[in-house]
């Protein structure tokens, strides 16, 4: 059987069942298929056919299923992409896989777009989203094409359906070839250990490039599930779909089923639907299982599975024991062995390699013989490189990964064995050990130490491993670091980066502000919120470890709030390391993940410390002055570039930047590019600034205007241009002050530009001398009284107030009175644009006028620098009349 | 007026006018407890018992700073005054015509003013309690609420005093069946042979079977209670004078006529009817009826 | 001139000057004012019977702001009125509330000036308002070098930008002392030759460091009759008179004539009526509108009636310093903060402090009898207070 013929099948039987639900979207088997066949009509008619490699890079969404089917319904191969990766990850994909085809989801379009050039073997790319950018087929139009007749796949059991990339710990990323066999196995193997019954509801969030929730949609097809997909995962929105959409199971990886237990949210909502979570990807702690099932009544079933083995391999029975700690037992038609070096099985509890054998076992990698042989042995055995025990009952449990033993001395030594012993020690959160090369002994062990107090020095850490383990496998280093192990997304620690960290040294915690434990509680009296303590009555003890630490009860007491130390008669208690609970306090540990990790640790009511989170306003830390230097800004200022400001300007902007910390930079704006070079380099504005200035400036701290205007900032050159680059650059952070930024209130405010038309009447006096603009004339009128001319004239003298009704013909022609340069021109409101400086504008004594009879108007803006006084000018008239004094275009010098 | 002159002429020109408007800190935690949590904040003046909504700094009256005295409203309300936008403008947020209301939340002294929708405008009232429908995508405005939607009633209650009429009138119709008979005598307890024993009813002046006298009138409380005044109403009084036997397989009907208000105490009488598929009188009498009080 | 009864300056009050205040809406920003200035004549709200009220609506875009101010200003249920004279609206805002209390119709008025002006774009609102036909096009909104032009011609190159740039770096040390004004820069006198050639030219020799600020900010001021006066304070400034004077703006924006006649029109009128024969002797104080460093010093002669260069002498021999014989602006003038509707108030509140001795650090080191306020609009617009200590009428 094919897995088109697997899908049609489960058509069949369960045509009018609920296959999918998405949100507000719900398909039946029948109407899901539908959408199948119109996509796979709709792949034929683009030339796709058998055996062609088709990539799905989209999030999940019914679209990502239906493209999967209709993939394999033609009998093309499915390739989903990660959509954790990025750009160059996803280059490499394309290029190795060399498929033609590839359908991807408006959100990945930014990275796609960089790469496409790159990938020169897609032909036909399909996008999904709402809006179509119009540069590739449009999904959406496909699916319109409507053509639902069926389509059924001829595809043999051996033939390919799916390459799935996995990035492994080393090594490049690897095609994981699957053969419709494969696929139909597993389903089955699934079907077969989870013992549903039929038309259960599975609540699908894990991401559908995994193997994972990938098999697991399929099997439901089996037995006539309803999948209710979901685009992630959140604790929140979990119960509220558990209650609605009545979900029986569901699959998770451990951080999930920790994060629900500690979620309060969960009590509104009816859960009785739930029967059982399956858990993978990683081990869980006896803990978290025994609370969950204990709380929620319901079973977690542990699993393990690869890529490279389709998906589930070994499971917890559903129906036998469920052995904490273990993978469980192998599915059936699956064998799973421990075996050593030479290929033979161990007694129990004998470590060796899990091995894995059976029809989900992959066909190979694809375009990699050498790799595929190092995996698959020539009796069709699949080498996990991981280090198992069997137990009695055939329970498997894993010891460590093989790459990850550590060879010393011709010893072997499992890093797990240490992470575990040394983890028991109370001032030690987790623990992770890595071989380092070693002259001598080969390798040596290396451990890296999340400390839970941070007075735990490495003395200590080294005497409590000497104590609880044997002297071969004491760490000959130790390392306490002052961040998180480093993870991938499902929370697994990364070996490889964690060898890197031995070679290369581990990364420092960011300094922030100096904040220390007793700021924080001596503030909190003032920092009360009075209506949210309303009601309230309890002590909260805080004891906090390690450096600057203490103990401290903050006593509640209906609205009113007093801190005083030590711990009286507490509600509830928690403790903590200092470092963390200050990280917690400024918001850069959440105190979720902390408690969830453990370090934070409670003891007592634990909703009351729910409510207490809002009890608080923000605590502010002291301000410090972030470090920052002239170079920081220069070298920043390419990453900070908004390439739409810089749009249309070419211009260099040189910067002299004196005194300590200074230089000489030019940043060069190319229409939208922006390079920053170290000296002066034909600058057309330059910049002269004390350092100190430059960096206040930056920061805001030193309004440029007031520094431009307070000459501390001084400009040569094209100053409008200066005045554009203004908006060249995203604001600039220091680099420690990032969190201090994040804390300040946000502001709100709204911008809006009204536009009101207005209507202007001349009259009959200045409309007769603007009318006289029409033949080149201009007019005067004179006071009866004083007998003085006006220009432009008024009804009245304005001295005299006396009509004044007089027409005399003055100029054209005249000379200069008095002129005025302007080097600034305020911008256009409405377009930001400022007029080109400086321009002159001059009191003209034209002919037939004496004293202050003048007119106000502009010189020819070429004339500006020859002109003076008394010089000689005429009008020039504007060809293209308003009506306006603009009519004169200007007045030039008469040569 | 005087004559136009030759020279003068118009000129159309454009005002450009740009402005920003900063919320301050006060509007700002207004608004953004509205984008974030979808929570609507009100400022209380202790001195003068007030909230205001939107949050003011002062209190009007008083004066006084009440700029850290927030209180959590409901999110719902009732409509104070309301008008109907019928024109087009290009800033309005919606196409009209649309409900612009003045809402008093829950738990706030003053009014906001929202737009209403979900409701027909000829149905538009005040005193309609609404809620607040929030907007999906923040704009940083008074529009983070996109608008207010009626609040639908658990029940719709019966007809209020207010809306009673002389003359207004309900029944209900039901055939009695000798089940019908035998669960009353096992709920009642009566199981007089006249009714159950056909042997014995024949020697009673009916010649055969009747029904108990208190089955057909009991056909009345869904008519008082479901229907007229209807679901909330409470009678204190019923009265009943029997006029004709019910035989098994009669259809009764039985019918409530409003035909007075008592109106010191605001409740209705009614006069009863009950009558059998041959238009016999079976039974008559009067109820005394509370009707509901609208739901506030 | 008489008046139907006395009038006294009893509370000032003046919100932050800044830039930058996003973190108060108007009537937020006004009630620090008003707040201020109750507490200052020792008041409540209760206590004023009438709010004169006033900006320049359209530089921030807000219709009938009055009404949306109560918040602020306390007009609840009170007897308000609307200034918007739109020149120099903060004078006006006195002139209103001094003829309210003068009159008898109020015992108490609160008077308030307030500018948001990083709501608007005065420049563009000015610009745009300006006469469509004459001078829209040629516009640069209140910006002219022809003053500087002028005193260039007159005086010398030289002396004339070293007098200008003398009076800049006073009024910055003053501003030094008043923790309200917005720009404070601390210039040193040794940056006079520098600031003169370095600090941008807008036009002409009219260059940045001269130019006042955009500022927001609020002021009330606090009117009362001669009996609640003397109930609620110790040292009221007494209002003795004013004088608006206005002049056709005539031919665009300054014509080439001499332009402010409007200022020494005022004094003339002003000084004849109340006996002043010598206004250099006989004000203690002078309280200037100057938008610039340049009007200042020319504006100078216009007020004190001078014809030759003693205004330049009085700066170069530092006489209008805070301690000096004729000090002026000792707040730091509109240099240092320029709230636009505000700002003419400003100049009275601040001599009134000095009446008051009231104004802090930057009081006179000297007994004020007499103050002189000016404040300057739409370009034409003069008004000129005279404030006494002692009762005047």
């Amino acid at each position: 059987m094919n897995v088109g013929q697997y899908i049609d099948e489960a058509v069949n039987r369960f045509k009018d069942y609920p296959y999918l639900q998405y949100y507000d979207t719900t398909y039946t088997y029948g109407q899901f298929l539908q959408k199948v066949h119109i996509l796979a009509n709709a792949l034929k008619d683009l030339g796709f056919k058998k055996g062609d490699f088709i990539h799905v890079w989209v999030q999940n969404s019914p679209e990502t299923l239906i493209a999967y089917y209709a993939i394999i319904k033609i009998g093309a191969v499915a390739g989903p992409i990660n959509g954790w990766w990025k750009g160059a990850e996803v280059e490499y994909l394309l290029n190795d896989s060399q498929g033609s085809g590839l359908i991807v989801e408006d959100q990945y379009l930014e990275f796609f777009n960089g790469i496409k050039d790159n990938c020169p073997h897609l032909k036909t790319i399909i996008e999904i989203g709402p809006e179509k950018s119009g540069d590739y087929l449009a999904f959406e139009d496909l699916m319109e094409k409507g053509d639902d007749s069926s389509v059924s796949c001829d595809a043999d059991p051996e033939d390919t359906a799916f390459i799935f990339y996995t990035s492994g710990t080393t090594g490049s990323p690897k095609g994981v070839l699957l053969s419709h066999k494969n696929i139909v196995a597993d389903a089955n193997m699934i079907n077969e250990a989870l013992k549903t019954g039929e038309n259960r509801n599975f609540l699908c969030f894990l991401p559908l490039f995994h193997v994972n929730a990938l098999l697991t949609c399929i099997s439901c097809l089996g037995k006539g599930h309803q999948v209710v997909l979901r685009q992630g995962f959140s604790a929140s929105e979990f119960w509220e779909v558990v209650e609605q959409q009545k979900i029986n199971f569901w699959s998770a990886v451990p951080a999930v089923y920790q994060i629900l237990l500690t979620d309060p949210s969960r009590q509104k909502y009816d859960l009785s639907s739930m029967e059982f979570g399956i858990c993978g990807a990683a081990p869980m702690t006896k803990e978290v299982m025994q609370d969950f099932e204990d709380t929620f009544g319901v079973k977690i079933l542990e699993g393990y599975g690869l890529t490279e083995g389709t998906c589930v391999s070994t499971i917890n029975p559903m129906d036998g024991e469920r052995k904490v700690g273990s993978i469980g037992l192998p599915l059936p038609d699956q064998e799973v062995l421990i075996v050593d070096e030479a290929g033979n099985e161990q007694p129990p509890h004998a470590p060796g390699e899990i091995v894995i054998r059976g029809d989900n076992v992959m066909q190979g990698y694809y375009n990699k013989p050498e790799e595929t042989a190092k995996i698959l042995d020539k009796h069709g055995f699949l080498h996990t490189e991981d280090i198992g025990i069997k137990d009695e009952d055939g329970y498997i449990f894993i010891v460590d990964r093989m790459k990850d033993m550590i060879i010393r001395g011709g010893e072997n030594i499992y890093p797990k064995e240490i992470d575990n012993v040394l983890s028991a020690h109370p001032k030690i959160l987790e623990a992770a050990t890595v071989g380092v090369p070693d002259d001598t002994m080969g390798e040596e062990g290396k451990v890296f130490i999340v400390p839970q107090d941070s007075s735990l020095t490495e003395e200590e850490v080294t005497e409590y491993a000497k104590k609880n383990l044997a002297d071969f496998k004491v760490p000959k280093y130790v390392e306490i670091l002052e961040v998180d192990l480093p993870r991938n997304p499902i929370g697994k620690v990364l070996k490889k980066t964690l060898r890197q960290w031995a070679e290369e040294g581990a990364p420092k915690r960011e300094k922030g502000p100096q904040v220390s434990v007793a700021d924080i509680f001596g503030t909190m009296e003032e920092r009360a919120i009075p209506e949210n303590l309303k009601g309230i009555v309890a002590n909260y003890g805080y004891r906090i470890t390690g450096d600057g630490g203490d103990e401290w009860t903050v006593c509640v007491n209906d609205g009113e709030v007093k801190v005083v130390e030590g711990i009286k008669d507490p509600d509830v208690t928690t403790t903590c390391d200092a470092q963390d609970w200050i990280d917690i306090t400024l918001g850069k540990l959440d105190g979720m993940s902390a408690f969830t990790s453990g370090k934070l640790k409670v003891e007592g009511d634990l909703n009351l410390l729910t409510k207490a989170t809002q009890f608080f306003k923000k605590y502010q830390p002291p301000a410090a002055e972030p470090e920052v230097s002239v170079a920081d800004i220069f070298g920043t200022m390419e990453a900070r570039v908004i390439p739409e400001n810089v749009k249309g300007v070419v211009a260099n902007y040189g910067y002299r930047i004196t005194g300590d910390g200074g230089g000489e930079w030019t940043v060069c704006a190319n229409d939208g590019e922006v390079k920053v070079v170290e000296g002066i380099q034909n600058p057309d504005v330059t910049t002269t600034c004390a350092a100190q200035d430059w960096i206040d400036i930056t920061l805001g701290k030193l309004d440029g205007m007031s520094a431009f205007t307070s000459g501390k900032l001084q400009v040569e050159g094209d100053i409008g241009l200066l005045t554009k680059a203004t908006k060249f650059f995203k604001k600039y952070t220091p680099p420690s002050g990032a969190a201090m930024e994040e804390e300040r209130e946000e502001l709100l405010s709204k911008k809006q530009i009204l536009s009101i038309p207005q209507r202007f009447a001349t009259g009959p006096v200045m409309g007769k001398f603007l009318n006289a603009f029409k033949d080149k004339k201009i007019l005067a009128n004179k006071c009866p009284s004083c007998g003085r001319l006006q220009l432009p004239p008024r009804e009245v003298c304005a001295e005299c107030v006396v009509r004044a009704d007089e027409w005399v013909e003055v100029g054209p022609e005249g000379i200069i009175s008095i002129m005025d340069i302007t080097y600034y021109a305020s911008p256009d409101p409405l377009t930001g644009e400022s007029r080109e400086t400086p321009y002159v504008a001059a009191h003209f004594l034209l002919d037939g006028c004496k004293g202050h009879e003048t007119l106000w108007h502009e010189l020819k803006p070429s004339d500006h620098a020859r002109a003076k006084k008394g010089d000689r000018v005429r009008p020039v008239w504007n060809p293209d009349r308003k009506g306006a004094i603009t009519d004169i275009l200007y007045f030039e010098l008469v040569e | 007026m005087s004559k136009p002159s030759p020279d003068s002429f118009v000129i159309d020109g454009k005002l450009a006018l740009p402005y920003q408007y900063f919320a301050g800190r006060t509007g700002s935690r207004f608004l953004i407890s509205i984008r974030d949590e979808k929570k609507i904040k009100g400022l209380k003046c202790e001195k003068c018992n007030k909230v205001f909504v939107p949050p003011r700094q002062t209190c009007e009256r008083c004066f006084a700073d009440i700029s850290e005295n927030w209180v959590e409203l409901e999110n719902a309300g009732t409509v104070t005054g309301f008008t109907i936008i019928r024109y087009a403008e290009p800033h309005q947020p919606f196409k009209p015509p649309y409900i612009l209301a003045q809402i008093q939340l829950d738990g706030a002294d003053t009014s906001l003013t929202h737009i209403v929708k979900g409701v027909a405008l000829s149905q538009m009232k005040t005193g309609i309690r609404v809620q607040a429908k929030f907007a999906k995508n923040p704009t940083n405005s008074i529009m983070d609420i996109d608008h207010f939607r009626p609040v639908k009633p658990k029940f719709e209650l019966g007809y209020s005093y207010d809306d009673l009429e002389i003359g207004m009138s309900a029944s209900f119709t039901k055939t009695i069946t000798e089940s019908d008979v035998y669960q009353f005598a096992g709920i009642s307890g009566d199981f007089n042979p006249m009714h159950l024993n056909e042997e014995f009813a024949k020697m009673t002046p009916f010649g055969t079977r009747i029904a108990h006298g208190a089955l057909p009138q009991s056909l009345i409380a869904p008519v008082l209670g479901m229907k007229l005044p209807g679901l909330g109403t409470v009678i204190p009084e019923i009265t009943v004078r029997f006029r004709k036997p019910t035989y098994f397989g009669d259809t009764v009907t039985a019918t409530a006529e409003v035909v007075e208000f008592i109106e010191d105490r605001r409740w209705v009488k009614l006069e009863l009817t009950w009558t059998n598929q041959r238009d016999e009188l079976v039974a008559e009498g009067h109820a005394i009826a509370i009707p509901p009080t609208p739901m506030g | 001139m008489n008046k139907n009864r006395n009038v006294g300056i009893i509370g000032v009050g003046q919100s932050e000057f800044s830039s930058h205040r996003e973190d108060v809406n108007q009537p937020e920003m006004i009630h620090e004012a008003v707040v201020e200035a109750l507490n200052h004549a020792g008041m409540t709200i209760d206590d004023v019977d009438c709010i004169v009220h006033g900006n320049m609506e359209l530089f921030e875009m807000i219709h009938q702001p009055d009404l949306w101010h109560v918040l602020g200003s306390g007009a609840y249920g009170k007897e308000t009125m609307r200034v918007t004279t739109g020149g120099t609206t903060g004078a006006t805002l006195c002139c209103a509330a001094d003829h309210l209390v003068a009159s008898g119709l109020h015992d108490v008025v609160l008077a308030i000036g307030f500018e948001k002006l990083q709501e608007g774009h005065t420049t563009g609102g000015i610009t745009n308002m300006a006469d469509p036909l004459w001078a829209r096009q040629l516009q640069t909104g209140a910006l002219t070098g022809m003053t500087a032009e002028q005193m260039i011609n007159e005086f010398g190159e030289d002396r004339a930008k070293r007098a200008s740039m003398k009076y800049r770096i006073m009024m910055d040390r003053h501003a030094m002392k008043n923790h309200k004004a917005h720009r404070r820069f601390d210039l040193q006198w040794d940056q006079a030759e520098d600031l003169m050639v370095n600090s941008p030219a807008l036009v002409g020799e009219l260059r940045m460091i001269h130019m006042c600020s955009q500022s927001d900010g609020a002021c009330v001021m606090i009117f009362a009759s001669e009996e609640k006066a003397k109930q609620f304070c110790k040292q009221p400034a007494w209002m003795k008179d004013h004088i608006t004077v206005h002049r056709e703006e005539c031919f665009h924006i300054f014509g080439d004539a001499p332009v402010l006649m409007s200022h020494r029109y005022a004094a003339e009128k002003l000084f004849e009526r109340n006996g002043v024969k010598d206004p250099k002797k006989e004000i203690d104080v002078f309280e200037m509108y100057d938008p610039s460093s340049w009007w200042g010093l020319d504006w100078l002669r216009e007020f004190l009636l001078f014809d030759g260069d003693e205004h330049l002498k009085m700066v170069e021999n530092d006489e209008i310093a805070i301690d000096g014989e004729f000090p002026i602006n000792p707040s730091g003038g509109v240099i240092a903060s320029n709230p636009i509707g505000a700002t003419a108030m400003v100049r009275v509140a601040e001599a009134a402090l000095q009446i008051m001795e009231d104004a802090g650090e930057h009081q006179v080191p000297k007994t004020v009898n007499q103050a002189m306020a000016s404040g300057f609009g739409g370009t034409m617009w003069t008004v000129l207070f005279l404030m006494t200590r002692d009762i005047p009428w």
